[in-house]
């Protein structure tokens, strides 16, 4: 059988930190020796594909933005084929890569993932949405392999109850993993980087920065 | 292959819940869009009718009907021929890429979801760049596959074409859902004459005349937003 990468969905709604998370998440996984792309859906631009590019972490031609037509949850799920035939031209490209990013345009509590497109996904909240979040049993919360709540520094200037998110979320989420992150320092990334280590690559963590 | 009715089998070729990535592709309807040039839905009816008369009809269609004879007869030669020939007279680069990206979309969902060697054969040699796979090539190759007729193929092609661009229009704010479905039914008219015309037509006749379209089409790229690849 032909060796294909792994595939990994980042999704979640607008703002959440999808791009933030994933600007965090590349260099991490290169340290490690982990040969990485990324597919990005954006909705109205290249915006992320371009915030991407200019970090320079990756080349640019390890990062293709795929115009969704203005459905994104389409794009992840019933219909997913320009993101497979993007995936396949950078596993053509490059043929040493591991993991493949494919992350979601800014979509609402019930975008899912086909997982005939990606082995797993990522569903990114932040705690400014609303600590009444894990409540609305949203099925790209519920379903998500890995759920990551963003932003935890900002929880009390939005009013947002940290403790009572992280008691909900995982009654909801009965124990599926949930990482609590921020991007802006890096604060949680650990767990998510071991998520992918165990979940989509099956190999150990070498060293954690 | 285990045979189904043909008509199941067109309901499933030609449903828009079929993926082939149609549903990121305007066709230069966004572009038009936002260059004020169409802004009701009188005048989308236009755009529909000016493109499947003068372009998608007299080139696209007669290129899938040479390539479904080409596919029954089990002539792979021909098949590229109409694939090439398709491919040098679309010329805009971008709705040609487009085309290859469609097709091979289609060929992708095809091949796993029904079992037929000439569509192995046919991604062999677009891998090996024998041939560019263009979409309305391919769908005649997966109407032969499921058994639909000549004329129902078109009949998909033509359904797909329409249904996929109503449903961007809806999305680009110039339609509404009640005035879709008014132009679908319009546009069956002309598809089915359209198909007929197309029919009676070789390789050597194909043609397409679209001048504010294929300027809107070229100039999509450079869009400071879209939501469409095309």
């Amino acid at each position: 059988m032909q060796k294909s990468v792994a595939r990994l969905g980042v999704g979640g709604p607008v703002g959440s930190g999808k791009t933030a998370l994933l600007e965090r998440l590349v260099p991490l996984l290169m340290q490690q020796g982990i040969e990485v792309a990324v597919v990005t859906n954006d909705l109205l631009t290249q915006e992320d594909a371009d915030r991407l590019k200019r970090k320079g972490f990756l080349p640019s031609d390890r990062i293709i933005g795929v115009e969704t037509g203005s459905c994104p949850h389409t794009a992840i799920r019933e219909d997913p084929t320009m993101n497979l035939l993007a995936i396949r031209n950078l596993e053509r490209s490059f043929p040493e890569l591991d993991l493949v990013f494919v992350e979601s345009g800014g979509d609402n509590l019930a975008s899912t993932f086909s997982y005939d497109l990606i082995d797993a996904y990522i569903f990114v909240l932040d705690v400014g949405a609303g600590d009444d979040i894990p409540r609305k049993n949203g099925p790209g919360f519920m379903q998500a392999d890995l759920v990551v709540i963003n932003k935890i520094d900002i929880a009390p200037y939005v009013g947002a109850d940290l403790a009572l998110i992280q008691r909900e979320a995982s009654e909801r989420r009965r124990g599926k993993p949930i990482a609590y992150t921020n991007c802006k320092t890096g604060e949680g990334l650990d767990q998510v980087v071991q998520f992918i280590f165990n979940q989509l690559l099956f190999q150990p963590v070498r060293v954690m920065a | 292959m285990v045979m189904v009715d043909s008509r199941l089998a067109l309901m499933q070729l030609s449903d828009s819940f079929f993926p082939s990535g149609s549903f990121t592709l305007s066709h230069g309807l966004e572009a038009m869009v936002q260059t004020d040039q169409i802004r009701s839905a009188q005048d989308v009816e236009a755009f529909l009718q000016l493109l499947l008369h003068n372009k998608v009809g007299c080139s696209d269609l007669i290129a899938l009907i040479h390539a479904y004879r080409a596919s029954a007869a089990n002539d792979l030669s021909e098949i590229r021929r109409a694939d090439q020939q398709l491919y040098a007279q679309t010329l805009i680069q971008a709705t040609r890429e487009a085309q290859c990206r469609s097709g091979q979309a289609l060929l992708l969902v095809a091949q796993s979801t029904w079992n037929d060697a000439q569509l192995v054969a046919f991604q062999e040699d677009i891998d090996t760049h024998d041939t560019p796979g263009l979409h309305p090539i391919v769908f005649a190759m997966v109407g032969r596959a499921v058994h639909l007729s000549e004329r129902d193929t078109s009949f998909a092609f033509l359904h797909s074409f329409v249904t996929g661009l109503v449903g961007a229009a809806i999305r680009l704010g110039v339609l509404g859902h009640l005035g879709a479905q008014s132009i679908l039914y319009k546009m069956a008219l002309e598809i089915e004459a359209i198909a007929t015309q197309a029919s009676a037509l070789s390789l050597e006749d194909m043609w397409s005349c679209t001048p504010a379209i294929d300027i809107a089409q070229m100039s999509h790229q450079r869009l400071v937003s879209k939501q469409f690849s095309t």
